[in-house]
């Protein structure tokens, strides 16, 4: 994700906030959207805890609707990486995302979604850009308890003019 | 020996006017004392303050004879008919527990309700050091209603909060300093600052 990002100041939008000053838990509800640089999650609650050295925790939850979640990628050109689940943890200190219950996420080239990946559990390193699918809503992996997808578009454009392929 | 019969007869009346000379003489006497009472009452009404205090300090002792809090300010107007003071560029500060003493000013407040209640108005400022396992505390308000017995505070009016280097807006907030909760309603903002530059 974009490098600069991480060196953003955070900006949580929200109804209301709940601020437990002794366990350090910051709690808050209504429409919260957070934005750190190009990073833009949205949700219906988000608890953000610290780590003893200071790194955020973050926990969003949708109700009505999922949590969103959109950035920039890397690398030049217009891309952007967008998911979307029904609860969501971002760890600073590693930029991990998790995506946990009927998570989804698309590689998007400007407006175009290209690839697309679904799943029950998506974890989205933001800064290697790797991501990994499980198949339960806990995070590992336990067989015939459902299947991700991913969807790979073409790259190359079929030539004009040649012969197409499954005549 | 008719007016024998009649003698105790006339004895009896004047006893009987006597006495009621005294009820009535009495039960007049008493509505004299009210209605003075009254009047001075209706002094009291007029809202007249009945003290003044200049550059005071008030403080409220606990049970263990620690202070709990101390309220100054550089004038204090008491006014006995509703049992309150207004004062003039008040500073409330709360001792409570282990926390950092807090600091709260603001141009003018009323302590009413038996001292259980402080209304804080215009510039209300609230600073308390960082301890440590808590950061430092600012807050700006237009408006508080602080109650210093039960160590809580609140306001309707839109709120600046300070803490550590983060700083959080709202309009309308509720405050627990026993238990150190905040709650800060109305759409509001919290901005982290950017982390420094830290070797990645």
């Amino acid at each position: 994700a974009e490098k600069a990002d991480s060196y953003q100041k955070t900006v949580i939008d929200y109804r209301s906030l709940d601020i437990d000053d002794v366990k350090q838990i910051y709690t808050f509800t209504g429409d919260v959207v957070l934005t750190r640089g190009t990073l833009l999650m949205k949700a219906d609650k988000a608890v953000v805890t610290y780590t003893p050295d200071g790194y955020q925790l973050a926990t969003l939850t949708g109700g009505a609707r999922k949590v969103s979640f959109r950035q920039k990628r890397d690398g030049e050109g217009d891309q952007w990486m967008e998911g979307e689940a029904e609860r969501m943890e971002y760890d600073e200190k590693a930029e991990l995302v998790k995506l946990y219950s009927k998570a989804k996420i698309r590689r998007l080239e400007g407006k175009k979604p290209s690839d697309e990946v679904e799943g029950e559990f998506i974890s989205y390193d933001s800064r290697k850009e790797f991501f990994s699918v499980r198949n339960t809503n806990t995070g590992d992996n336990k067989p015939g308890a459902g299947r991700g997808t991913m969807v790979i578009q073409p790259k190359r454009t079929q030539p004009e003019g040649a012969p197409a392929a499954e005549k | 020996m008719r007016n024998q019969r009649v003698a105790h007869r006339y004895r009896l009346s004047v006893g009987l006017v006597l006495g009621l000379f005294g009820a009535f003489g009495s039960f007049w006497l008493v509505e004299l004392m009210n209605r003075a009472g009254e009047e001075m009452q209706a002094g009291m009404k007029v809202n007249e303050p009945d003290y003044i205090v200049e550059n005071f300090s008030f403080v409220r002792m606990t049970k263990t004879g620690q202070p709990s809090y101390i309220i100054s300010g550089d004038k204090l107007t008491h006014r006995p008919v509703d049992d309150s003071s207004d004062i003039v560029k008040p500073v409330v500060r709360s001792l409570s527990g282990d926390n950092p003493p807090m600091d709260i000013r603001a141009q003018f407040a009323r302590v009413d309700q038996d001292n259980t209640r402080v209304t804080l108005r215009q510039d209300v400022r609230i600073d308390r050091a960082a301890s440590k396992d808590s950061r430092e505390m600012h807050l700006a308000t237009q408006a508080l209603t602080v109650y210093p017995e039960e160590d809580r505070m609140e306001t309707n009016q839109p709120v600046r909060l300070q803490f550590g280097d983060a700083t959080a807006t709202g309009t309308g907030m509720q405050a627990n300093n026993a238990t150190r909760q905040v709650h800060l309603a109305g759409r509001g903002t919290l901005v982290y600052p950017p982390r420094g530059q830290q070797t990645k």
